[in-house]
């Protein structure tokens, strides 16, 4: 059942109070699209409001008319000038409505309920909004030029200025809901009105992961284990994960700070659940960038493990563990995939009982563990490639026709001068290099230099990168910062979907997927049933070997359509936008794991540490190369220097001038400890220093611990 | 388990910091709080942390060893002096036999083994020429040929554990100082060419100085360690300077 459901349709107030305490209101419309979620206007919600309400345009019988709602909505997107609303109280159940296409070939009618100023009545309890009937003509070819795609409505009955409170209203076409109103144009005399296109909402996964029902969340605060299990697998890796970092509670808890009796927390995601359809990826991605212990059951090296593999070494630098469960020799070993060669693979060996400890329930537990204990010692700490790679800045390049034209300088005069970013001038591509691909390549290759024009002056894979750089680091890099990435699935190779989770979590411009057409019978091969999954997702373009340009024509317009922006013909239960993946990761990406998050005095601190050590009197200087007296002394004195910048810092931002006479500072436990601990490093650093400005400081920071002490 | 180790460190900075401004009452009572912290964090540690507690617990029993032994040497008093040197070396010869010497913790040090043994040379400096010693803890030990097993013991850890580590470079030192084995020079050159930070110089000096002072046979050559180190610590301290 399709169509405008009175029942639905809601006005919504959205209350801000000033400094005074003075308050204003906004008023929209609102459209129920769930029994708890309101679509409506993101305009009303500027800047912040402190009480949003909500009233049904036929409230239920014996209930108040108007509904407590979230002040802050639980989706708002600027962009399209829309917001979902979560209101406390849900309604009775409902169905989503009818999502409506919004390309026409010719105009359309359309029609619509809201809550416009011109309807409001005077009353003898105030102001009383009554709805209106809208209706008129949605021009086809409308709403284009310049910015975003909207919708052009053309409305019978026009208001001119009063048309304040229709924003949200829904815009109906037949029975399916086609977008929402945004605002009318003053200049058409009010004649006209602007939609946000129902399709561009819901190509954004914020709004389809909202208005779905979850799957995995609420996922757990603190600290928990995403184990992704791979398809076919039966319970034993799952259990074996499970009992490993159960036996190792006690010391897992003191590590992370935990109470002592804190039980371990698990998410299970199965790799093919994973992929049946896009807002359940969603989800996964934002497991994968959440979860602060992820194992990884790498079995086969499945296709879909491996892109989710890839994604989580964008997102996390730790703690990812990879374990097989078959066992492998040393001809196994040295044929691992390319990406997961410098990963600590733990595998199965024969005959292994559980008390022993190379048995992987003892290896699991031993390498979370140590895992934990390194990430939160060694700020680079790594356990999958591409992280650091992949947050390198655009490599520079001089390029043999820059070079040629700079009279064939030399290098040090081309300096800054004419150094210009490498990447528009290539495509990348990523694909298989087995013997068996290369009458692929020779095909794809030429087709792609024939179709792909302007896209980048030459088609290069890794093999054909001049970079001189090490190949992981080139390669991430490449990957993220290429405009143009072309992916090949044929032949299904673990180490291209590694890289296509790289792609897909790093660039705002989505890789153009292509497959041979015979790979498309997945019953064939290994693992039909994510193949399955994963080609309906990700929707590759298939071509026939020794076949036309047509895939490749077609696979250059999806590329300008990553282009442009939102104009991706998809089916939004089944496929997933080009770059839907990235929007998640950057909403979901905790970016309290990097080292810039930390306080000034934080990072001071930790860089000395990273070159000295944590106790260089007592365990001294770790720093490689040490020994050479120069050096040596250099690190001692950067350090005390890092030390005094850090101590000036910290108390210039975070202490107040007279410490013994403020009663907050003394009741500040946290703030004192913290000012006596830099206080005792500059002490300890500087005595014995002949420097008179050393000296000086050296004085007041002696003088401070004994007002320390004595607080 | 971190937090536990950054309060130790934390206690122990303010130790040495109160140290070397010569207010020793303060500063053996922190040196005495990160002890404790750390003994009751062993009481239930679990067999994986113990030997990093007890590592650190040598460690802390070794700094209030050094805090008492400057404050006994800075007493004008001698009864003072007396008390202050044997509390040195009670705090050194427990952080010896409770942690340093037990081969469950598998500690490779010699802090506490030959601080020990200086600290009770300063208490009680006929010792280094008789045979035989009773210790305050009732137990006999003959000062030379604890020595010499320290030097074997410090060489092999030189080997292994502690390959390069100035310490025990300083240790090793000291024992063929101590033993009439080596010359200032040659005893101290593997020291000087690792090129040590200033504070190590300074720590080495802080124990040569008081038994150059001592009525020993030796005591001529350790003046002449002394004086060398004291002088190239000079010069790293103009290096500093110019720098």
């Amino acid at each position: 059942m399709g169509g405008l459901d009175t029942k639905r349709l809601a006005l919504v107030r959205t209350v801000f109070k000033n400094d005074e305490g003075e308050e204003t209101y906004k008023h929209g419309t609102g459209y129920f699209v769930t029994k708890d979620l309101v679509l409506t206007a993101g305009h009303i919600f500027f800047p912040a409001p402190t009480d949003v309400r909500v009233r049904l345009e036929a409230p239920p019988d014996g209930k108040p008319p108007w509904l407590k709602a979230n002040p802050s909505p639980v989706w708002e997107n600027q962009k399209f000038d829309a917001a979902l609303l979560k209101i406390d109280e849900p309604i009775h159940e409902v169905q989503l409505p009818v999502w409506g296409n919004t390309s026409f070939e010719d105009n359309v009618k359309w029609y619509s309920l809201a809550y416009p100023i011109a309807a409001a009545e005077m009353t003898e309890d105030g102001k009383a909004y009554k709805s209106s009937g809208l209706e008129g003509l949605l021009y086809a070819h409308g709403g284009g030029g310049q910015g975003l795609q909207e919708l052009e409505l053309g409305v019978e009955h026009e208001s001119k200025e009063k048309w304040n409170g229709i924003s949200g209203a829904p815009i109906f076409v037949g029975d399916e809901l086609v977008g929402i109103i945004k605002s009318y144009k003053i200049d058409f005399e009010g004649k006209r009105l602007d939609g946000a296109p129902i399709t561009q909402l819901l190509s954004d996964a914020a709004f389809q992961r909202a208005i779905k029902p979850k799957w995995l969340s609420p996922l757990p605060q603190s600290l928990w284990t995403l184990i992704l299990i791979s398809e076919n697998s039966d319970e034993v890796f799952s259990v074996t994960v499970k009992k490993a970092i159960e036996r190792r509670k006690e010391t897992i808890n003191k590590l992370t700070g935990l109470p002592s009796e804190t039980e371990p927390r698990f998410v299970e995601v199965v790799v093919t659940d994973a992929l049946v359809k896009p807002t359940r990826w969603y989800e996964t991605v934002e497991a994968i960038c959440a979860a602060p212990i992820m194992v990884v059951d790498v079995t086969k090296y499945q296709p879909a493990v491996m892109l989710l593999l890839g994604i989580r070494s964008v997102v996390r630098r730790g703690l990812t563990i990879t374990v097989t469960t078959n066992k492998l020799d040393e001809s196994l070993l040295s044929e691992l995939p390319f990406n997961i060669q410098e990963t600590k693979l733990i595998f199965p060996r024969a005959n292994l009982e559980v008390a022993d400890p190379r048995h992987p329930i003892n290896r699991i537990g031993e390498a979370v563990v140590n895992g934990l204990t390194q990430l939160r010692g060694h700020t680079r700490y790594l356990d999958l490639p591409a992280y650091d790679a992949v947050r390198c800045p655009k490599p520079q390049v001089v390029s043999a026709e820059i070079f040629d034209k700079a009279g064939g300088a030399k290098g040090s005069e081309l300096k800054g001068s004419v150094a210009q970013k490498a990447e528009p001038e290539r495509i990348l591509m990523l694909c298989s290099f087995n013997e068996k691909y290369r009458k692929n390549w020779i095909h794809v290759s030429e087709k792609i230099t024939l179709t792909f024009k302007g896209a980048g002056k030459s088609l290069e894979r890794m093999l054909d990168i001049s970079s001189p750089r090490l190949v992981g680091q080139a390669l991430y890099e490449g990957i993220r910062w290429t405009p143009c990435c072309i992916i090949d699935w044929t032949h299904w190779r673990a180490n291209v979907f590694f890289e296509l989770g790289v792609r897909l979590a790093c660039s705002d411009i989505g890789p153009v997927c292509l497959i041979e057409e015979q790979e498309l019978d997945v019953e064939k091969g290994d693992f039909p049933v994510q193949k399955g999954h994963l080609l309906k997702l990700l929707h590759p373009i298939s071509y026939i070997l020794d076949g036309t340009l047509a895939p490749f024509n077609a696979a250059f317009e999806r590329y300008h359509s990553f282009l442009k922006g939102g104009k991706e013909k998809l089916e939004s239960d089944l496929a997933i936008p080009h770059n839907a993946t990235y929007r998640t990761v950057v909403n979901a990406y905790d970016w309290r794991q990097e080292p810039f998050a930390r306080t000034p005095h934080e990072e001071l601190r930790a860089t000395v540490e990273t070159q000295q050590g944590e106790d260089p009197e007592k365990d001294g200087f770790q720093t490689l190369f040490s020994t050479n007296a120069d050096f040596k002394w250099e690190i001692q004195r950067s350090g005390r220097e890092r030390w005094i910048a850090a101590w000036c810092y910290f108390r210039k931002r975070y202490v107040p001038e007279d410490i013994e006479k403020s009663e907050e500072f003394k009741n500040n436990k946290e703030l004192r400890e913290q000012l006596s601990a830099l206080t005792e490093r500059v002490v300890q650093e500087l005595r014995n220093q002949p420097d008179p400005n050393h000296q000086r400081i050296y004085n007041e920071a002696v003088e401070l611990i004994d007002i320390l002490d004595l607080l | 388990m971190q937090d536990l180790f950054d309060k130790v460190r934390e206690l122990k900075t303010k130790a040495k910091n109160r140290r070397d401004l010569e207010r020793y009452e303060s500063a053996a009572s922190f040196a005495k709080q990160a002890i404790q912290t750390l003994e009751s964090a062993l009481a239930s540690a679990e067999a994986t942390e113990k030997s990093k507690l007890a590592d650190q617990l040598a460690d802390s029993y070794g700094l209030l060893g050094g805090i008492y032994r400057r404050w006994g040497l800075s007493s004008a008093d001698q009864q003072d002096r007396e008390e202050r040197l044997e509390e040195s070396f009670n705090a050194y010869n427990r952080g010896y036999k409770q942690y340093e010497e037990r081969e469950e913790y598998k500690i490779a040090n010699s802090y506490n083994l030959l601080n020990r043994l200086v600290s009770y040379m300063l208490f009680n400096p006929a010792s280094f020429s008789v045979a035989s010693v009773t210790l305050p803890d009732g137990q006999t030990m003959s000062l030379n040929e604890e020595l010499k097993k320290a030097g074997v013991s410090i060489g092999q850890q030189l080997k292994w554990e502690r390959r390069g580590d100035i310490w025990a470079i300083a240790d090793l030192a000291l024992v063929n100082l101590l033993l009439d084995r080596e010359t200032p020079v040659a005893a101290y050159a593997d020291f000087i060419s690792e090129s040590p930070a200033d504070y190590v110089y300074d720590s080495v000096l802080s124990v040569l100085r008081p038994l150059s002072a001592l009525q020993l046979s030796i005591s001529p050559k350790i003046q002449d360690a002394v004086e060398l180190l004291e002088h190239k610590l000079q010069n790293i301290r103009l290096t500093q300077v110019e720098h």
